[in-house]
């Protein structure tokens, strides 16, 4: 047997359809059209087929290695220690995965920890958060372990499921069943595909996959990579946006069920209370009418509530679907028993009463809380929308001279891409041809438009405003500023924020005693309350059960996160997470870095004092040239002045800098030092006629620079980095906020307090060195400050990291803003006072949801439980109960969508 | 008489079961794992 290396066929020698010869070796095929395939492109084919065998060999050595780890470990009893020792350290070594999985049908906290328990409970999941307001699941995994389909398959077992996307494919030149089987084999290999069908018949294969982890585009290069070309095809909506898709189709299910749930719940309404509205005809008031009436919404309209209560029940879990199964089958039971045996009830002298109105008013009421509230969290998640819907569906690119129209996804790296006055900037990159003034206030926030000439930098998305220009394309697809921005609010909405854990605490507690005080209001009712006590047991037991629902609870703290971090992105500032934004209420101590943080980083020479006769060009081209090798932007400034000046440069020997102090190197046969009066020091040279006038600089603000030749005192050089526009007008409203504002930098003391000074800071931190920033916010945490460090440069991320919220400034580098939990996409620093009142108003809507949702609870329990009665006659409907229950997480969605329209005055 | 005697052992007992299913012995798995 032979393998067909197209479609992966195993055939005979002799029945082959069609051979070739390959470089002297010959290759069968199972049709015409795989041999066709195979001799346009060979090496493609031979190079998978090597890969593959590749693969498999490694996978069956790693497999004998661990067989033989295994036999090893049995037969070396006596020193299983040792012997142990390699398998952790395979363990540790290998790589865990995320995974983000949408889930449809959670209503409450609750239905997150069931989810969650049995997501922690599959072997292989290192870590499994599940966020109820996102209605997103986030898997840390050891894919060597663990499959998404395992997940998957938990969601479901849980009575939950997972929001998936599909799509069908035409697929060309699928001949055979092995070709389906290769394209399955491929497609089920991509990370992010859940389900892969392939039809002969049809020519197509149904994808069902994660649009959290894959898309349209990744789906298609599976299908390629095999031989196999996709044809053309009209991607459906589904495909643009398919978690919006779910959410709808979701919310339009609910919908009908809720129509249909109204109109027979009212009919029941209506025939169970006759006594008020003599004139509904008598037949609707009948016991078995209301049963059939009342039967499809007890069991099909309520039945989520079943498959939520039982998915719980497996996990050893309650929520609030336990409590509206048991509270509305109680009701819905008892009525069942008076419709079939009411004789039981008039031997115990009671008329036989019936609840069937209250079983599915309960459920319909119930049901249009969800509705409203379904409404409101997609509302919640409006700013992730806007972001979307900037992302521009084509792109005109030049390819072989001719400018053409391509989708999007289709811009490549390099490619020359035309933009046109009034057009979205379809991708990233840098302009090579025209100039304009594009407006990035969608991305930035800064609402006066920017110019870009040749050479700089353009965003994806971004508008053009005035002149046409061409561009080259340097980042696409995934890696665009503003799929960027969308993943890290897109994570950042999912977090969990810290205050959030009381509420998941209490909630995993609440339902179970809720369930007892509910037994316990029947019991007592039972034998103290007035007659019939059947009829007030139950009906305290239903209202118990059905007004005490954790949901607002489990809302209260996730809405306000996204909303609030949502707000954030409109306004140019991404909040990494709800830890970050939850910390950065607390601050008291913002630290500032100097230099491109609160100056521009753009520093000038100011002043040029010369000694020993030399004369200032003399000075000034012997520092530019030692300078030359520098990347310091003090010695920018320098070299920028000599080429104003068109003194000619010299290449500099042995270049050494010192950190923190200054360079010296050797330029046209003369030892050149430049740098602080410490590094004159320690080479031992005489400054003593420049210290004066060097003080004086300092004092102005500006930085000294000395100077030396041949290890002689040479000249001074003053260079002064201006401060932002914005900086004193930021500080002054960080402290209006009442936080304390230092400044952290390399300069001298002198130096540094003047700067200090003109930006109105208190307390300055001078002569730091860019390693020893980290231990100056460690010092200051150790005096029990909360610190927010702000920062741009490389040099800054591990203070970044360190404080207690990173502030990084957006026109800076990526590593800061990695480091970083807080960046400000616009450079301005403005936008540090602005997060914190983000943050402050943002945990004020938490508070304030949260006591409404435990105040819902507190006070609704003893009333429902009938309290009340003995002193005021008052007893809480079961229906009235339920209304409430819906109100108290549509009022809370509805607190934290106030967010939406707070004006960040900062 | 009976019947409230009935109704107060069997609620009794249920609260025991319903803490006992949802906490101790899920705490008691919670610590298996």
């Amino acid at each position: 047997m032979v393998k067909d290396l197209v479609c992966g066929m195993e055939i005979k020698e002799q029945e082959a359809a069609a051979s070739s010869i390959y470089k002297g070796k010959e290759y069968y095929f199972c049709s015409r059209t795989c041999k066709k395939k195979f001799d346009e492109t060979p090496e493609r084919y031979i190079e998978s087929e090597e890969r593959e065998d590749d693969e498999s060999s490694s996978e069956e050595d790693d497999e004998s290695l661990s067989e033989e780890e295994g036999s090893s470990l049995e037969e070396d009893k006596p020193q299983p220690e040792i012997e142990k020792k390699p398998v952790v350290e395979k363990v540790d070594k290998a790589k865990s995965e995320r995974i983000d999985l949408p889930i449809v049908g959670m209503s409450c906290a609750s239905c997150a920890s069931t989810i969650q328990r049995g997501l922690t409970g599959i072997n292989g999941v290192e870590k499994a958060n599940v966020n109820f307001a996102t209605s997103k699941a986030t898997v840390l995994f050891q894919p060597q372990l663990a499959k998404p389909e395992d997940f998957i398959s938990s969601v479901r077992k849980s009575g939950y499921e997972v929001g998936t996307a599909s799509l069908e494919l035409p697929i060309q030149g699928i001949e055979c069943a092995s070709c389906v089987q290769r394209i399955e084999k491929a497609l089920l290999q991509t990370r992010g595909v859940v389900k892969a069908v392939v039809n002969l018949a049809t020519a197509k294969a149904k994808v069902e996959y994660l649009p959290s982890e894959t898309d349209l585009e990744e789906i298609k290069r599976a299908v390629e990579s095999t031989g196999y070309k996709v044809l053309e095809f009209e991607p459906s909506e589904e495909v643009e946006d398919p978690e919006r898709m779910v959410r709808e189709k979701e919310y339009k299910k609910l919908k009908t069920k809720f129509i249909v749930g109204l109109a027979l719940g009212l009919f029941v309404f209506l025939g169970s209370s006759r006594h008020w509205f003599p004139w509904i005809p008598s037949f609707l008031g009948n016991f078995f009418v209301l049963w059939i009436l009342a039967t499809p919404v007890q069991f099909w309209i309520g039945w989520q509530f079943y498959k939520g209560a039982w998915g719980a029940f497996k996990h050893r879990n309650a929520d609030m679907n336990t409590l509206i199964a048991v509270g509305t089958s109680a009701a819905y039971l008892y009525s069942v028993v008076a419709t079939l045996f009411p004789s039981f009830f008039e031997a115990a002298g009671m008329k036989p009463d019936v609840f069937f109105d209250t079983s599915a008013l309960i459920i319909v009421l119930i049901l249009f809380g969800r509705l409203l509230e379904a409404r409101a969290k997609g509302q919640t998640s409006e700013a992730i929308k806007k972001l979307i819907g900037l992302r521009p569906k084509t792109a005109r690119v030049i390819r072989k001279t001719k400018e053409m129209d391509i989708p999007v996804e289709e811009v490549l790296v390099g490619d020359i891409v035309v933009v046109r006055p009034g057009e979205r900037i379809p991708v990233d990159g840098t302009v090579k041809e025209g100039k304009s003034a594009v407006d990035e206030s969608m991305i930035t926030g800064e609402s006066i438009p920017i110019k870009k000439k040749v050479g700089d930098e353009v965003i994806g998305a971004t508008i053009n405003k005035t002149g046409s220009f061409k561009f080259q394309a340097t980042k696409v697809g995934k890696n665009t500023a503003l799929a960027q921005i969308i993943k890290l609010v897109q994570d950042a909405q999912g977090s969990k924020a810290p205050i959030q854990r009381l509420a998941d605490v209490i909630s995993g507690y609440f339902v179970p005693i809720v369930i007892s005080v509910a037994i316990a209001t029947f019991v007592i009712w039972f034998n103290f309350g007035p007659f019939p006590s059947l009829t007030f047991a139950l009906l305290t037991f239903v209202a118990v059960m059905i007004i005490a629902c954790p949901c607002a609870l489990g809302l209260a703290t996730p809405t306000a996160v996204m909303v609030g971090t949502g707000k954030g992105a409109e306004n140019g500032i991404l909040i990494k997470g709800g830890e970050s934004l939850e910390t950065a209420h607390k601050l008291d101590t913002i630290v500032f870095d100097k230099t491109g943080t609160l100056t521009k980083g753009e520093p000038e020479i100011t002043d040029l004092v010369s000694v020993n006769a030399k004369s200032e060009e003399e000075i000034l081209k012997y520092a530019a040239s030692a300078e030359k090798v520098s990347e310091h932007p003090l010695g920018e400034a320098i070299i920028k002045s000599a080429m104003e000046r068109k003194i000619e440069l010299h290449e500099p020997k042995d270049f050494k800098a010192i950190e923190g102090h200054g360079i010296e190197a050797r330029v046209d046969g003369r030892n050149v030092i430049l740098g602080n009066i410490k590094l004159m020091k320690d080479r031992g040279i005489d400054i003593k006629d420049l210290e004066k006038k060097a003080e004086e600089f300092a004092g102005e603000g500006k930085t000294p620079i000395y100077v030396s030749l041949d290890g002689k005192s040479a000249g001074l050089i003053a260079v002064a980095d201006p401060l932002k526009e914005s900086s004193v007008e930021a500080l002054e409203k960080l402290k209006k906020l009442g936080l304390k504002v230092v400044m952290l930098t390399g300069d001298n003391r002198k130096t540094a307090e003047a700067i200090a000074r003109k930006a109105g800071i208190d307390e300055v931190l001078p002569e730091v060195l860019p390693e020893d920033k980290v231990h100056e916010i460690k010092r200051l945490q150790s005096e029990g400050r909360r610190v927010a460090m702000v920062g741009d440069g490389i040099n800054d991320a591990p203070a970044l990291a360190q404080a207690d919220v990173g502030i990084a400034i957006g026109s800076g580098t990526d590593v800061a803003m990695e480091a970083s939990d807080i960046t400000l996409i616009k450079g301005d620093l403005k936008g540090v006072a602005s997060a914190i009142e983000l943050s402050k108003r943002t945990i004020r809507v938490i508070k304030q949801n949260l006591f409404w949702a435990f105040f819902y609870n507190i006070a609704g329990i003893p009333v429902a439980a009938g309290v009340l009665y003995p002193f005021f006659g008052i007893l809480l409907n079961p229906i009235f109960a339920s209304a409430a229950m819906a109100f108290s997480s549509v009022s809370v969605v509805s607190n934290s969508l106030r967010l939406r329209r707070v004006k960040l005055r900062s | 008489m009976l019947a409230k005697l009935i109704v107060t052992v069997f609620g009794v007992l249920l609260i025991v079961l319903v803490n006992w299913y949802f906490f101790f012995s899920r705490r008691k798995e919670e610590r298996k794992q």
